[in-house]
């Protein structure tokens, strides 16, 4: 049985569309800019220099201090879990992921800060507004997300390899160097690859604890000259431009290897899992505690008065607007960001049943998928500006302009999601119901729809979730008539209205919560497909 | 045949009481050196969990668990799996996907220390009798069901275990590669013809490969397994 080739044509005009209006032309214009401004001679500008080093090194040594913390953590978790299938503690490990990093900001400096919590119990830090600062806070965010991939990946390292190498004479760590390491190393390069995307790219966490100059990164310094003083188009395309080359090169060093050993990385999902094993209660609770420990300091925001936003009039007229837009921004850009993995998966699965001699090809495509998930917003945000500018009214924004890049931004997370359902595709199940008398549509309803349903919430649900606390690419389309919840935020923080900021953190927080739990218990759907662990 | 095998002893079982969740085991039975003997026993009456017991990897529980295990003199009832020196066999091979198949059958040998040289030319040398030596550098999840097989038997016997246990393993094969799979192990188990306990659903298994029996059988009115030694000789025994 074969998908019709009109899906494939169709699938492949979507994709066309997407990929040359969403990420070809912006980039293209991007890079473009940025030669055209003497790219290349940015290494004679001594301040730029300090900045790309201080961007680099921060991200380096976030990195580094994540992945150590996390690979351990991982490994540890991953063992403790590895028979408890319906274990909590992967799905608690991936909520950090979902914590808008404004509020992930905004909670530190809530706990740290000089009138914040820990001050007010007589703990004092002199270093809430430096790099220690943002090396704390990316390495705290992302010590878990790293956890999750050797976690996961721990958890499925088939039991009877283990007992194998077990009785063939190996020692704890002759196992977890033969047989554990082979299997959750390439999770944990991209975990790692990620998260230092993520530190490179990362700007509402830079903005607010690095303290202005001090830690000025490359994302800062794009955000400063586009937005402080005269409007410097060229020197950020020239920032943006190199901030995707150090984005894209921990990737380009995984793709480099993983060709070379793409062979050991084969899924070993045959092999035999042990039954589930009987758990403490009391261990298993601790478990999770360790796991929710990641995310309960970010729930800080909560205690400023949430409700006071609704119920103080002045207030409520200031907030109502932007949040109805957030909801409708985050509403629409699921929408079409799910349409458009859908889009994409089907043209792959069609392509690979037309073409199947291409794999090559197949798995260049599954990369180029996945790349705007190494974007950072903010230049994805200038590279669509740039091109796309020009048809917008700067005083009226474009609402349609904010969705389309979240779209763009957010398509890898609904990708990742809808990439395996599509794999799983049961042809034989639906012949069966086709050669028992089943329309197309019918056997496509009745087996395949209840696999694609909670994927496609899910998916739905984690593009909503990551939109409500995007801030960066927002921020180009936006005027004094359309603003969005983190806008808002931004820019009660600019004038001093902490507090107020704080309240719209905790609203943030709390919907951006709900959204990953609709994800999880409505959906089935798993966070660490969406941040490509799986 | 090698020197070695004089080091080899019997494997005894010597009243052992295993209690499971809902049901126990109950076994006493002794294995030679150079004995081949089958476990039959319906679904779910614990023949893998005998073996894994045997293997150390699901250990006798002190205080709820009785019975002790010896092979020759030696007990080796608490010792760690890695302490056994047990090849074992498992239903779906467990062949490490991080490895070639050469790595994979000289990774006991490894584990013991043995030169890389010695071992290569060793894994080769047993990967030859099973007519494998040209797929050495192949990945394992590159290999066909008969051909994973035969690493697993190589990989559970080149490092000359003391005790050789295997979980159905011609269950999931088809009937020609099944007749060859069976001869082969009879060929490797010449080799090296430590005391092997099979287990197995099929009664031409039995015949083709066992020199003896055993069969878990359900003690009426309990949740009682208890190994039996048959006596009825199906007829085709060496």
């Amino acid at each position: 049985m074969r998908i019709p080739v009109i899906y494939l044509i169709f699938s492949s005009i979507w994709m066309v569309i997407f990929w040359v209006g969403g990420i070809g032309v912006p980039l293209g214009n991007l890079f473009s800019i940025a030669f055209h401004a003497g790219g290349w001679n940015f290494f004679e500008d001594t301040v730029l220099l300090s900045i790309l080093t201080m961007t680099a090194g921060q991200a380096i040594l976030s990195t580094l201090i994540s992945a150590a913390g996390g690979f351990f953590l991982g490994l540890f978790l991953g063992e403790q879990v590895s028979e408890d299938p319906k274990s909590r503690v992967p799905m608690l490990l991936a909520l950090p992921f979902g914590v808008p990093t404004l509020v992930v900001a905004m909670a530190w400096v809530a706990w740290l800060g000089r009138s914040g919590v820990l001050a007010s119990w007589g703990i004092h830090f002199d270093w809430v507004y430096s790099l220690k600062a943002v090396v704390f806070a990316h390495a705290f965010l992302n010590v878990p997300w790293i956890a999750l991939a050797v976690c996961q990946s721990r958890r499925h390292v088939p039991e009877e390899q283990l007992a194998a190498a077990r009785l063939l004479g190996a020692g704890y760590f002759s196992e977890l160097r033969f047989v554990v390491w082979p299997q959750v190393r390439w999770a944990f390069a991209e975990a790692c690859a990620q998260v230092m995307s993520f530190c490179t790219t990362s700007f509402a966490l830079v903005l607010i604890l690095g303290g202005g100059p001090p830690v000025q990164t490359l994302e800062t310094e794009l955000y400063g000259r586009l937005r402080y003083g005269f409007l410097d188009l060229s020197g950020a395309a020239i920032c943006a431009f190199w901030q995707l080359l150090i984005t894209l090169f921990p990737w380009a060093l995984i793709l480099f290897f993983y060709d070379r050993n793409h062979r050991s990385l084969r899924p070993t999902i045959s092999q035999k899992v042990r039954p589930q094993k009987e758990v403490k209660k009391r261990y298993r609770i601790g478990l999770v505690l360790i796991a929710l420990g990641f995310t309960a300091p970010y729930g800080i925001v909560l205690k400023s008065q949430v409700l006071k936003i609704f119920i103080d009039s002045e207030q409520r007229s200031q907030v109502l607007s932007p949040f109805f837009l957030s909801l409708q921004l985050a509403g629409w850009s699921g929408l079409f960001s799910v349409f458009s993995a859908v889009m994409a998966v089907l043209f792959l699965r069609v392509g690979s049943n037309c073409f199947p001699a291409v794999s090559t090809f197949q798995a260049g495509l599954r990369v180029l998928f996945s790349l705007p998930s190494g974007l950072s917003s903010l230049v994805m945000g200038l590279a669509f500006f740039l091109s796309y500018g020009q048809w917008v009214d700067p005083f009226e924004g474009s609402f349609i302009a904010m969705v389309l890049l979240q779209t763009v931004l957010f398509f890898p997370v609904s990708f990742r999601v809808l990439s395996p359902v599509i794999r799983g595709l049961q042809i034989h199940q639906l012949e069966a119901a086709v050669s028992l008398g089943a329309s197309g549509m019918k056997a496509f309803w009745w087996i395949e729809w209840p696999r694609w349903r909670g994927p496609l919430v899910g998916a739905f649900a984690g593009v909503a979730g990551a939109s409500l606390g995007e801030i960066g690419a927002v921020s180009f389309f936006s005027s004094e008539k359309l603003i969005p919840l983190p806008l808002v935020v931004s820019r009660w923080m600019e004038h001093y209205r902490f507090e107020e900021a704080q309240g719209i953190a905790g609203l943030l927080f709390l919907l951006s919560m709900s959204l990953i739990f609709i994800s999880f218990e409505v959906g089935n759907f798993s966070w660490e497909r969406s941040i490509g662990l799986q | 045949m090698p020197k070695e095998v004089s080091l080899l002893s019997e494997l005894r079982v010597q009243d052992l009481c295993k209690q499971m969740k809902d049901y126990r085991i109950e076994a006493d039975f002794s294995i030679q050196v150079g004995q081949r003997v089958a476990l039959m026993g319906p679904s779910g009456s614990g023949k893998t969990t005998l073996l894994r017991l045997l293997a150390g990897l699901d250990p006798l529980q002190e205080g709820r668990d009785f019975g002790k295990l010896f092979l020759g003199q030696k007990e080796i009832t608490f010792l760690s799996p890695q302490e056994r020196e047990v090849g074992f066999v498992f239903q779906d091979q467990a062949l490490f996907s991080g490895m070639n198949v050469l790595d994979n059958v000289t990774f006991g040998l490894r584990m013991r220390g043995i030169h890389r040289e010695q071992r290569e030319k060793m894994g080769l040398e047993w990967l030859g009798r099973v007519g494998l030596a040209q797929r050495a550098s192949s990945w394992t999840d590159h290999l066909s069901g008969g051909e994973k097989q035969r690493v697993a038997f190589v990989r559970a016997l080149i490092w000359k275990p003391k005790l050789v246990l295997l979980d159905e393993p011609f269950s999931a094969l088809d009937l020609k590669l099944r007749v060859a799979l069976r001869h082969e192990l009879l060929e490797l188990h010449r080799l090296w013809p430590a005391p092997l306990l099979l287990v197995t659903h099929d009664w031409v298994d039995v015949q083709a490969v066992a020199t003896s029996f055993l069969s878990l059988e359900a003690v009426s009115g309990s949740s009682i397994w208890k190994v039996r030694r048959e006596l009825t000789n199906p007829g085709v025994f060496e």
